[in-house]
């Protein structure tokens, strides 16, 4: 074991599963409690290099062997999250966990937010949360959002990409309790959560 | 022994958290559905807080401040025992002050202080299932809830107040939420239904035997069911008050003097109780 002394083990990664995982999560669940909410994951995303980092530390706080999960376009961070959490890849329609690591069409957007799982009347909870990588979250659009976690009204400034992803999923009308939840995540590590009862104003 | 030493921090292992967790992340986006879970073996036994626990462990980090009442006692056999639980593979600090805590893990009781946005109650439930007194089958009102089907409880509500002359049901009060699910907002007394609507905090409803969790976000409808005429009732403590503080307006319960026989009251909430007799007698209004 001498030549781990003058050569020490280079970590691929320093992101620690017990104590990030669970700072990770508790963001999450703040964001998802509190709609319209930007909350920082930037001290656990910073522990992988990639850009989509922030994705990396969210995969790894929620994924496993028992959820499957879809990549879109981006190999890398598939593989990332399948060695380190062993979850399976899936087809669009079946898996539970989507990960969107760029900003994508209006047109690839609704495709995927048509067939995701949106779970069924009796078993909701089996339906996709989406993780979705966006350049930022704070831009020039007002939106007003409404449900659960917002106090009457919450007006939140948010890039147009953002206004057209919320959009888009309410065009879509899935009858609650069906739905999905979306993440919106920056590379900076902020994140901010629209959960399905979470609606904007026209 | 179970220590941090020995055990995981917050004793389960990180794949039985990683289910919790998400179970909750699903239950706070359907307030008010109760999510199945795998719920885990514990050092204590099912029956005696599990679910609140597992909950508690699964979201509890090295920050957090931690209290855990039982019925609002801090002192009671069951909260001690879990406080003991948490500390002793988690190392957080432990609290009886409501206002310090970042989580309260509680038994029956929602604590009088309101609670504030940057913390979460944990509340233990041994019958998740409101419609299990009109409905004994699980798949049943498993699809009942799938339908929104639920003029069976309707009617056992009125059947109630067609043969008492009001509404009998002491605690677990049945809520609707967000105007979709019908909840048992675990065994707290009426007194506290009105707590969950519009709250300030996150609640989050564990049971551990019949492997449920379900939430209420901040901010959320939460009524509980009635007629439009014959309104929701609390319990009355007109003209009572706490014989220790002399809170009135509070929870109380009621007791029998010793000696003299008469009905006194104390506030069931201790650590609020604890907290006015302290302050009261810094003020010099209450001898020690």
């Amino acid at each position: 074991m001498e030549y781990l002394k003058e050569k020490p083990l280079q970590l691929a990664y320093e992101f620690d599963f017990v104590h990030d995982g669970q700072r990770v999560f508790r963001q999450m669940l703040k964001a998802e409690s509190n709609p319209g909410t930007v909350v920082s994951i930037a001290g656990q995303a910073e522990k992988f290099s990639e850009r989509f980092a922030p994705l990396s530390a969210i995969g790894c706080t929620l994924l496993d062997n028992e959820q499957t999960m879809y990549v879109e376009k981006n190999q890398n961070l598939q593989n990332l999250l399948h060695d380190l959490t062993l979850c399976a890849p899936a087809a669009l329609e079946e898996a539970d966990y989507l990960f969107l690591s760029s900003e994508m069409n209006y047109g690839s957007i609704k495709e995927i937010f048509r067939n995701v799982k949106r779970g069924t009347y009796a078993d909701p909870q089996e339906s996709a949360t989406l993780l979705i990588l966006c350049d930022q979250i704070t831009g020039e659009q007002r939106i007003e959002l409404t449900g659960p976690g917002i106090k009457d009204t919450l007006e939140v400034p948010v890039t147009l990409y953002i206004k057209n992803l919320i959009r888009i999923r309410q065009e879509i009308r899935m009858e609650y309790p069906l739905g999905i939840e979306l993440f919106l995540v920056t590379p900076q590590g902020d994140l901010m959560c629209v959960p399905r009862l979470c609606k904007m104003a026209e | 022994m179970i220590d941090g030493k020995h055990y995981n921090f917050a004793f389960l292992d990180e794949g039985s958290k990683r289910e919790i967790r998400r179970s909750i992340l699903k239950a706070v986006a359907i307030p008010g559905y109760q999510v199945p879970f795998g719920s885990r073996e514990l050092p204590i036994g099912r029956g005696w807080g599990t679910g609140g626990i597992q909950i508690t462990l699964s979201i509890i980090g090295k920050e957090d401040v931690l209290k855990v009442i039982d019925q609002g006692s801090d002192e009671s056999v069951n909260a001690v025992n879990i406080k003991k639980l948490v500390r002793e593979c988690t190392d957080v600090k432990i609290t009886t002050d409501s206002e310090e805590a970042s989580i309260i893990q509680s038994r029956h009781r929602i604590p009088e202080i309101p609670m504030r946005g940057d913390q979460i109650l944990v509340l233990q439930v041994p019958t998740p299932e409101p419609l299990r007194i009109v409905e004994p089958r699980e798949a049943v009102t498993k699809q009942m809830h799938a339908e929104a089907e639920y003029s069976g409880m309707w009617l056992y509500l009125f059947e109630d107040l067609i043969r008492y002359g009001e509404i009998s049901i002491s605690s677990e009060y049945p809520v609707s939420v967000e105007g979709r699910y019908i909840m048992n907002p675990s065994p707290i007394p009426r007194y506290d239904n009105p707590k969950l609507n519009d709250s300030e905090t996150l609640y989050l409803f564990g049971a551990g035997r019949e492997k449920k969790i379900y939430a209420i976000p901040p901010h959320t409808k939460v009524e509980s069911l009635c007629f439009a005429d014959v309104p929701f009732k609390k319990e009355d403590f007109e003209g009572k008050s706490c014989r220790l503080c002399g809170a009135a307006g509070v929870y109380l319960d009621e007791l029998i003097e010793e000696g003299t026989g008469r009905k006194v009251y104390e506030c069931s909430d201790t650590g609020f109780c604890r907290k006015r007799r302290e302050r009261r007698r810094q003020d010099g209004t209450i001898s020690a």
